[in-house]
């Protein structure tokens, strides 16, 4: 229990009378690949912002071991700095501050000097990826990064992004309303409902169990059948 | 910092002087100036308008001439522009950090907001006779007025634009372990740039007007003074020069202040 990077013990979170969260309680375990999917609206980046401590539980416990990095959709880039100076603004107070590994990995290196409002969504968002990487923290959480990526592009930093997950032993949060995405990079996904935001299932990825089987079990568990 | 120096680089490329008279002179607003100054050619040339009424151009040149030779136009510009950039600067040191401060915490808005909005609402001339009694005659009084005309309204937009930082911004800054002064200087400022540049070039043009009207009665020297001054000594043409340094110079500051929204760093605020 001690090495769990991230824990939720009973989270409830209320607006006034609005029952965002309920009676929420899940784990994270060290350099798992956990997704949460649900449908728009249920819930996921209000929980998403409760892990990262940006938001603080109306009632229960948050215990957060490592220190964590969000990737924003696309609108946490700061405005005022070039796409260099963004990615390597959360590593000025340690060593990383060349930006160039990270712009390649995002293809982006003839943007470097841009500014964000010279960006499409698609390149904000690679962007604030390449952000939450520079910083080489242990716990990464992500908003639906990859919302605004074409078809291929989404796929190329999808399977980078596993990659250097699992190379630099990354635990991570992600969560989506994107099956596909969910299989294709979770460990584990959570199925969310709501509101108020609920788990109404589990699923384990098991490595060898074909994309379809996984995405059927999905859909049951929210009561739809693949055709 | 490395945007810090990049910001620098884009200072002074921005402010090469020869920029600044390059975009007057291909303003339109030099070519309707050039058309007006033919009309008042014209109507002074026919009779339409009688030298006892308005100065003619030629009179008007006369007496630039006289006053540049003389060397009181350049005295008097500079003294001007002296007790204007000391009341702007004081009043930017001053009014900034308390519009950040009134912005920030709600509570201390509640009881500072209504004191601005009383204090913004007497007009700065009103004080004219209180800041000849408290600094005398000169540099001071003028100063004084120039930095309460623009200290309160500075304080005001900046107030006003705090609360609309998004909130997005201070997640990144908790996400870097931003230390509370760094959120200051690498999160609210550059983030209020923009409406801070914006309220600065509004501010220029108010500060302007109150330091002509509080040079003519509370000043030695400076244009305000040199038109008094010309309408004591009935002198209609050095007044009327004065008058036209005086939008000359007012069009240039607010020239050179609409040049710090081309900084790159501020680009975002005005092309999104």
């Amino acid at each position: 229990m001690k090495d769990k990077p991230l824990r939720l013990q009973n989270v409830e979170l209320k607006f006034g009378d609005f029952i965002a969260i309920s009676n929420l309680t899940l784990e994270l375990d060290l350099k798992e690949f956990l997704v949460i999917v649900g449908p728009s609206g249920c819930g996921k980046s209000t929980l998403l912002s409760l892990m990262a401590g940006h938001q603080k539980p109306t009632s229960g416990s948050i215990e957060k071991r490592l220190n964590s990095r969000t990737v924003f959709q696309g609108d946490g880039l700061l405005p005022w700095l070039t796409v260099s100076q963004n990615i390597v603004f959360a590593s000025e107070t340690q060593n990383h501050k060349d930006p160039e590994q990270a712009l390649q990995l995002i293809g982006m290196k003839k943007f470097a000097d841009h500014f964000p409002h010279e960006l499409s969504g698609g390149m904000k968002q690679r962007v604030e990826i390449a952000r939450a990487l520079q910083a080489q923290s242990p716990l990464i959480l992500l908003d639906e990064p990859f919302s605004n990526l074409d078809y291929l592009t989404r796929k190329r930093m999808r399977l980078e992004l596993k990659k250097i997950f699992r190379d630099q032993g990354i635990s991570a949060v992600l969560v989506t309303h994107d099956i596909d995405e969910a299989v294709e990079l979770a460990d584990r996904i959570l199925v969310l409902a709501g509101p108020p935001a609920r788990v109404t299932d589990e699923i384990i990825v098991e490595k060898t169990e074909p994309a379809a089987a996984v995405v059927a079990r999905i859909l049951k568990s929210v009561g739809m059948e693949a055709t | 910092m490395e945007h810090m120096s990049t910001l620098w680089m884009a200072n002074t490329r921005i402010f090469r002087f020869e920029d600044v008279i390059k975009s007057i002179g291909t303003n339109r607003g030099w070519q309707v100036s050039l058309f007006v100054l033919l009309l008042w050619y014209l109507a002074s040339a026919t009779g339409f308008f009688p030298e006892s009424v308005f100065p003619s151009p030629k009179q008007v040149l006369q007496a630039f001439v006289e006053e540049v030779t003389n060397g009181r136009l350049w005295r008097d510009i500079y003294a001007s522009i002296f007790r204007l950039l000391c009341g702007f600067l004081i009043a930017v040191f001053i009014g900034v950090p308390m519009g950040i401060c009134l912005g920030a915490y709600p509570q201390l808005r509640a009881y500072g907001f209504p004191i601005i909005n009383f204090l913004r609402n007497i007009s700065t001339l009103a004080w004219i006779p209180f800041a000849v009694l408290w600094f005398g005659i000169g540099d001071s009084p003028v100063i004084f007025l120039v930095f309460l005309g623009a200290v309160l309204p500075l304080s005001l937009s900046v107030c006003l634009a705090v609360p609309n930082i998004p909130r997005i911004f201070f997640r990144v800054a908790q996400d870097s372990q931003l230390t509370s002064k760094e959120v200051l200087f690498k999160i609210i400022l550059p983030a209020l740039g923009p409406q801070i540049v914006s309220a600065l070039r509004l501010c220029m043009g108010l500060c302007w007007i109150i330091l002509v009207a509080a040079e003519m009665v509370a000043g030695r020297d400076g244009l305000g003074f040199a038109v008094w001054d010309a309408r004591n000594g009935l002198r209609n043409d050095i007044l009327a020069m004065e008058m036209l340094i005086i939008g000359a110079l007012g069009i240039c500051l607010d020239k050179v202040m609409m040049r710090l929204t081309l900084l790159p760093s501020l680009r975002w605020g005005y092309e999104r």
